[in-house]
């Protein structure tokens, strides 16, 4: 029936592929506002709180999940399909994890936003402290799983979400092993970022750029912070299974400051940074799929970055090229007394 | 009585009783009443640190409304705080220096900012919107920069740029945080001809300044204070040797 076909279309193979058009389109339209927002650290420790989300749903899993085959069987779906029945059963658990992730990232940018204003600490602090103490907590509860009694019950009935290694790929991230349930998250990603910033981009190039302009024409600029954060939250929640916890947020920053370095124009960025994401994801997955011992969220992200590091330096080093053709004689001159260039540097 | 202060509030386009501004314990405006009429060029001016710009900033309602207190305020008859339908009416040009100018954007983009509210926000730019910002770019004289970005531009530029932005805005008044803020000289004029020929479009513009000399030569009204307001008029009987005492503690010769 139509799951078979489902099935057959998003086939392994063409699964990863999926995943990789679908996450590494999604992380390239949003990266630009998250770079020019400076929230860089903060869609890092929102990937970090969610492992507490994601741990706590996963322990109690099993539970929900015997609701919820009693649920289908009231509904008398448990005797025919059992293909569909653990389809249903695999949306159901991509979904309570994606909503423990994404509670645990509201979680940790409430915490943080009430402790900003009653300690009157700096940013940075404050989202070291909380992001750290959440993913503690969540490390802590992934660990017990393993020796509680439902786990045994849970790795009979769903063996794939409850091995350790799946267990281990929310922390590390694995594009290969994403169920057809989390690519139609994914998918469902893209498509609601696609809109959001086809709607939004100008509102939100307002609100990164001017505040005060923002104010002024109208725009409600504390519903569109607070919008854009929950989307925030939302796409890294349901990117999780995908990237990991740890690696996540890369793919956040690194696609837009890549082409950062390259165009100067608002739309640009945001196609440039769309079109490294893409190349990143998708290299990622053929250098996973080729080396074996290779993990392709690792290589995925590796990718990104010496991309951007690469990029940088080659700025770096043609700013440096032209100024040291403008000012060849001083610069020649500062190299024959080192010393005193250092002199006046300080 | 009333009648007469319904004319004045009229007349008025910023007009503030009694406004005060504090920052936790510490005050950074004292009970501020002054008036400003429309079609005005009006200087706001005073030490460092006397308010100016937190006055500015208060009034657009851009701090906290808890740090603020006042009898009355209003712009154009509008009382604060300001409906969408007010502040539409304002154009504020921030600070050069609070603003991120490594930000991608090319001078025609940063421009056409102040036309999204009118022309929308989901459509396609139209060729009409960007004649006219590209005119108000040659008004200032940066028509040959518009498709730089804008990190390229200098000190002056960018000054030129936040004008031409405000004027593509087409406000009723125009609130200025020291425009001229180290700019050279032709860029000044550039700009103050602007206001002029602002002024003679029926608009009010409100500067926050430094320079006490050029006072009589750009403005037909100042504001003077220092926290508290120290007077009101034209920039002559505003800034007499006696209030200066009073502002800066200091004999000065102007």
């Amino acid at each position: 029936m139509q799951l078979a076909f489902l099935s057959d279309f998003f086939s392994t193979g063409n699964l990863v592929l999926w995943g990789c058009l679908a996450f590494g389109l999604s992380a390239g339209l949003l990266s630009p506002f998250v770079l020019l927002r400076t929230e860089s650290f903060f869609a890092d420790a929102v990937a970090h709180t969610s492992l507490f989300g994601i741990a706590f749903m996963l322990a109690v899993a099993p539970l929900l999940l015997l609701l919820f085959d009693s649920l289908l069987s009231a509904a008398g779906l448990d005797s025919n399909g059992l293909e569909r029945n653990n389809f249903l059963r695999s949306v159901y658990l991509s979904f309570l994890v994606f909503v423990g992730a994404l509670a645990a990232a509201i979680l940790a940018a409430w915490s943080v936003s009430k402790l900003r204003r009653y300690t009157k600490l700096k940013n940075d602090a404050i989202l070291a402290v909380v992001f750290s103490s959440y993913f503690a907590l969540g490390l802590m509860i992934l660990s017990r799983i393993i020796h509680t009694p439902f786990f045994e019950y849970a790795k009979a009935e769903l063996r794939a979400e409850y091995s350790f290694g799946a267990l281990r790929r929310y922390l590390l991230g694995n594009p290969a092993s994403i169920s057809l349930a989390e690519l139609f998250f994914l998918l469902l990603l893209m498509i609601f970022l696609c809109g959001y910033v086809a709607l939004f981009r100008r509102k939100l190039a307002i609100l990164c750029f001017d505040v005060t302009l923002a104010k002024l024409l109208g725009l409600n600029t504390r519903s569109l912070d607070l919008w854009f954060s929950l989307v925030l939250c939302t796409a890294v929640a349901v990117s999780l299974p995908f990237m990991g916890v740890v690696l996540v947020s890369c793919m956040f920053v690194a696609p837009a400051l890549a082409a950062r370095v390259l165009v100067k124009r608002f739309t640009p960025l945001i196609l440039l940074s769309c079109f490294f994401s893409l190349l990143a994801t998708l290299g990622g997955s053929l250098i996973g799929s080729t080396f074996s011992r290779f993990s392709e969220a690792s290589a995925t992200a590796l990718l990104i970055c010496s991309l951007t590091i690469l990029l940088l330096l080659a700025y770096k080093i043609k700013q440096a090229l032209r100024s040291g053709q403008q000012h060849q004689r001083p610069k020649q001159s500062y190299q024959g007394s080192k010393k005193n260039s250092n002199y006046y540097a300080s | 009585m009333s009648n007469n202060s319904k004319i004045t509030a009229n007349n008025s386009a910023l007009a503030v009783e009694n406004f005060s501004i504090s920052y936790g314990e510490m005050l950074a405006v004292d009970k501020l009443s002054f008036s400003i009429e429309k079609g005005k060029i009006a200087a706001i001016a005073g030490p460092n640190g006397a308010g100016k710009s937190t006055f500015l900033k208060g009034f657009l309602g851009l701090l906290p409304t808890s740090s603020m207190q006042y009898s009355s305020a209003s712009i154009l008859g509008h009382s604060l705080p300001l409906s969408k339908h007010a502040r539409l009416k304002i154009s504020y040009l921030p600070q050069e220096s609070s603003l991120d100018w490594h930000f991608p954007l090319t001078v025609l983009d940063c421009a056409l900012m102040g036309s999204y509210a009118k022309h929308g926000w989901l459509k396609p730019i139209r060729r009409t919107q960007k004649q006219a910002t590209q005119a108000a770019l040659e008004k200032l004289g940066i028509a040959d920069l518009s498709k730089r970005p804008i990190s390229d531009l200098s000190l002056g530029q960018r000054q030129r740029l936040l004008l031409a932005r405000a004027l593509v805005q087409n406000a009723e008044v125009y609130l200025m945080d020291e425009p001229l803020n180290s700019v050279d000289a032709k860029t000044e004029q550039t700009l103050v001809q602007i206001w002029h020929e602002l002024q003679q479009a029926g608009k009010t513009i409100v500067v926050v300044h430094h320079n006490l000399q050029t006072l009589p030569r750009y403005f037909d009204y100042t504001v003077f204070m220092n926290k508290q307001l120290i007077a009101a008029g034209t920039p002559k009987e505003a800034v007499s040797a006696e209030n200066l005492r009073l502002a800066y503690g200091v004999d000065f010769l102007l």
